[in-house]
């Protein structure tokens, strides 16, 4: 009984459902959590991966699902921010402020992803694949450079820094319970995401986006809309990072060029290729195990010999290396399957 | 009025002709063989008619309407439909698979209907479900639907190519050298098959290499050489004229 | 109208991202593959002049054969030992590699040498000043620059249209669509490009590390605007690439002379909108052949 009862949970959608009721319940009942003191890195960490976890699995969607070699995908993760930010953080806010309601950031935040998803996209997606990649990650590095220099719209390096933070304003600014019910909210929402990129790729439409992948002449031959079946994956994906990204700004209080440079789109790339491409829960292990890795490896940063800055090139190294030995030797990753992803 | 028409047709890359003022129809019905020595354009000749490759000049006009700017998907959905030399199969699905996603105008292939899993998809799943099996089991391949299409042998390829194109209904189908890379053996079920399909009134047009493998099956040949039409007639006519015989010999 | 200051100073820096995107546009044209990681092919050239020239007190001139010597073995040994296993694998899995590389040498390089900024010994002092053509100075190290890199360009030309290997390299790669059927030039030849594609980032890397500080990011700095000059030169085209990275010099220049100071950092994004647009007009300017566009 109980067993049939936990099997249930093991469905993403209702434990999904379950963290979010749960998050919603602790704000309601103003209960105080105090996780002890060391505890919180961990769980900023885990909330973290939470978010990065939207942008992993839309990018395996592009990727991994229908071979768009996206290397700008946190350019809509910024986008979804600053959006928000624009139209949510107060007006003595330096940049474009006009202190409106949240929900209105997270549609404005989707709105301008899709309005950005499709230049972009528009731009890029007819490319050969090593220009779309470098098509994307010039676009990604355009957008930090501009909003670092524009510091009347968009607040420039510093960017926005008193964004309201609706959930902590809901955990009475207590932030224990800031963070565990954000945990849990965030829980919620991937298992959400997870469901529907599950949905769409189990089905016909994951079949078409895999043989677009295999090769695009001939599925546009046998009469697929090759272009338009590409934009759509980019789009959506995009307006999914988007959403992360208002959130985020939303819970961080904040949206800077900082936040959304080419590491994350290097650390969602790693992830997806170590955990293995065209797995939805092997991106996100992926994701969580290289996310786990600079998480311990910070502790280790009391050796002697090594400054923390050297630590942190000896990481970046090994990351590198990771990346090489994923590519050549295993690069189908961890979970991913080898005949689908079309390797020998 | 001919079921597939071109007119002027020409293809230019920079300083390369690869066809050259091709004009021909083809009647509904056909099965028509188009051979020439390599380099001859036969396989650009294709693209242009598909919308795989964009002509220089000249037009297409499929059932009376120009399709000379269609992309390829458009072609499909017209109902003429091409298969690849070397394979058109895709390597990473499987052999199932492969003809499944053929189907046109499935719900399924709609974001929305995918992720609300609507009974039209879950229907249109199904129905294509068991016609794919039928298809696969006419060709053969009844044992290797789960294998994976890059685990087929070349003769078993083509006829995947061919149950796939079925599921499309085409009116008109284009083979690029369907004999190439098949051995020996599986060569007479491939031409059978292909005059089957004639039989039940598709029209047929085939690029091959060697005229002893068409000359058995086809109505009509023409021939091309150099970006050009050379010869069109019966086989008989054909194989004796003189330049026929020159472009081959001249390889 | 640009001053002549502006036009040094854009100069200069043409020199240096030209350099380097020949090194770029070749492996792009010969290898067939974007090697993101050229950018520490400069910086390892940087830090071996670094070497002989702070730590041996060796001259200049000596320190530039060396170091040019030097990093283009260097480069070719990385290349053998970390592409070539991959040359048949395409594009992406090369473009992936060379990232992770990237990576790799750059922080190997910051644990060995530390991340603080260094400074060349042993270069060129002394500023050449006048008041002709509306007033400008033009430091000896400068005129080096420019000088050295117009001498590599010559000889790169008498390179590719004297000698045997050059014309080789120069039928597969001037050639967009030719390179990409045929895609595969043969070991020995990819070889020599490799030696002539580091040699030619060390060289660039040397000469960036006279005109800045030294750091280990010395050459990631500038890799987008390297690739940005390989691309507008069109791939394989060496001459482009000069051409190109030339003009982006006298853009990125002419940019920061106009922009107020606070958005000074503002001539990288132009450089970024030139190459997307400069990837637009590749698609639809190459039509009907297997250019820059899939299908």
């Amino acid at each position: 009984m109980i067993g049939d009862r936990l099997k249930l949970l093991s469905n993403p959608g209702i434990f999904g459902s379950a963290a979010l009721l749960a998050g919603i319940a602790l704000l309601a009942s103003r209960l105080l959590l105090y996780p002890p003191g060391n505890a919180f890195v961990f769980i900023e960490v885990g909330i973290l991966f939470l978010f990065y976890g939207l942008l992993v699995l839309g990018l395996n969607l592009q990727y991994g699902f229908t071979g768009i070699i996206n290397f700008g995908h946190v350019l809509f993760f910024g986008v979804g921010g600053y959006a928000t930010a624009m139209l949510v953080a107060p007006e003595s806010a330096r940049g474009i402020a006009l202190g409106l309601p949240w929900p209105i950031g997270l549609a404005g935040a989707i709105i301008a992803a899709a309005l950005v998803a499709g230049i972009v996209g528009f731009a890029s997606l007819p490319l050969r694949e090593e220009y779309v990649a470098i098509a994307t990650l010039a676009a990604a590095e355009l957008f930090t450079d501009v909003t670092a220099n524009l510091p009347s719209i968009t607040g420039g390096a510093i960017g926005y820094v008193s964004i309201p933070q609706p959930i902590n304003i809901w955990a009475g600014g207590h932030y224990g319970t800031f963070l565990t019910s954000t945990l849990l909210v965030m829980i919620g929402v991937l298992s959400f995401g997870y469901v529907v990129f599950r949905r769409l790729t189990d089905g016909p439409y994951g079949r078409v986006l895999r043989a677009i992948r295999a090769d695009k002449e001939i599925t546009d031959t046998i009469g697929k809309h090759v272009f338009r079946y590409e934009m759509e994956v980019f789009v959506f994906a995009a307006i999914v990072a988007a959403i992360a990204g208002s959130i985020y700004a939303l819970f961080i209080g904040a949206a800077a060029p900082g936040l959304y440079t080419a590491d994350v789109t290097f650390l969602l790339w790693i992830g997806m290729l170590v955990g293995g491409a065209g797995n939805h829960r092997g991106v996100l292990a992926g994701l969580g195990i290289v996310m786990a890795f600079e998480l311990l490896t910070r502790f280790l940063n009391d050796l002697p010999y090594y400054t923390s800055q050297q630590f942190g090139a000896l990481r970046l190294a090994m990351i590198g290396l990771l990346l090489i030995v994923i590519v050549r030797y295993r690069p189908e990753g961890i979970w991913g399957n080898a005949k689908e992803q079309g390797i020998e | 009025m001919a079921l597939l028409e071109t007119e002027d047709l020409d293809k230019h890359y920079s300083g390369l002709v690869a066809v050259d003022g091709v004009s021909f129809s083809i009647e509904s019905g056909e099965l028509v063989g188009l051979i020439g020595p390599n380099g001859a354009g036969k396989t650009t000749l294709f693209d242009c008619l598909t919308g795989v490759q964009k002509p220089t000049d000249g037009t297409v006009r499929f059932d009376g309407t120009d399709v000379t700017d269609l992309p390829p998907h458009g072609h499909a959905e017209r109902g003429m439909i091409r298969t690849f030399q070397h394979s058109g199969v895709l390597p990473t699905l499987t052999v199932k698979e492969n003809v499944l996603v053929a189907a046109p105008d499935h719900p399924g292939e709609q974001m929305f209907h995918s992720i609300a899993r609507t009974d039209d998809a879950k229907t249109f799943e199904e129905d294509i479900q068991g016609r794919a099996e039928d298809l696969l089991d006419t060709f053969e391949l009844e044992d290797r639907y789960d294998h994976y299409g890059d685990e087929l042998s070349g003769g078993q390829r083509q006829l995947l190519e061919f149950a796939r194109s079925l599921m499309l209904d085409p009116t008109l189908m284009l083979l690029d050298e369907p004999l190439a890379g098949v051995n020996p053996t599986t060569k007479q079920k491939v031409t059978s098959r292909i005059t089957d399909m004639n039989d039940e009134g598709i029209t047929i047009l085939i690029i091959e290499h060697d005229i002893e493998e068409l000359v058995e099956i086809v109505d009509r040949l023409i021939v091309m050489a150099n970006g050009q039409i050379i010869a069109d007639g019966t086989p008989a006519d054909v194989v004796e004229k003189e330049r026929v015989i020159d472009a081959y010999l001249g390889e | 109208m640009v001053s002549t200051q502006t036009l040094i100073f854009g100069l200069v820096i043409g020199s240096y991202i030209g350099l380097a995107a020949i090194g770029f546009s070749l492996i792009h044209g010969l290898v067939n593959m974007f090697n993101i990681a050229h950018g520490e092919y400069m910086t390892i050239g940087a830090y071996l002049s670094f070497v002989l020239m702070n730590q041996l007190g060796l001259g200049l001139f000596v320190s530039l054969v060396l170091g040019i010597a030097a990093t283009s073995i260097a480069g070719l040994a990385i290349a053998k030992f970390f592409y070539q296993p991959l040359y048949e694998t395409g594009p992406i899995p090369l473009l992936l590699t060379s990232i992770g590389l990237s990576f790799l040498l750059r922080n190997v390089i910051q644990l060995g040498f530390g991340a603080d900024n260094k400074y060349l010994e042993g270069g060129l002092t002394g500023v050449y000043r006048t008041d002709a053509l509306g007033g400008f100075f033009l430091q000896y190290s400068q005129a080096l620059v420019i000088a050295l890199a117009l001498l590599t360009i010559l000889l790169l030309h008498l390179l590719l249209t004297r000698t045997e290997l050059g014309i080789a390299m120069r039928a597969t790669s001037n050639n967009e669509t030719l390179a990409q059927i045929t895609g595969v030039a043969t070991i020995r030849i990819r070889d020599y490009v490799w030696l002539l594609a580091s040699g030619t980032a060390g060289l660039s890397g040397i000469l960036l590390a006279q005109q800045r500080t030294l750091t280990p990011a010395l050459g990631y700095n500038d890799i987008l605007i390297i690739l940005t000059a390989a691309i507008l030169g069109g791939a394989g085209n060496v001459y482009g690439a000069v051409a190109a990275g030339f003009f982006l010099g006298i853009v990125s220049a002419t940019a920061t002379s106009m922009l107020p100071s606070g958005m000074a950092s503002l001539a990288t994004s132009v450089i970024f909108f030139m190459l997307i647009v400069a990837l637009i007009v590749k698609s639809h300017v190459i039509e009907g052949n297997r250019g820059v566009i899939a299908t």
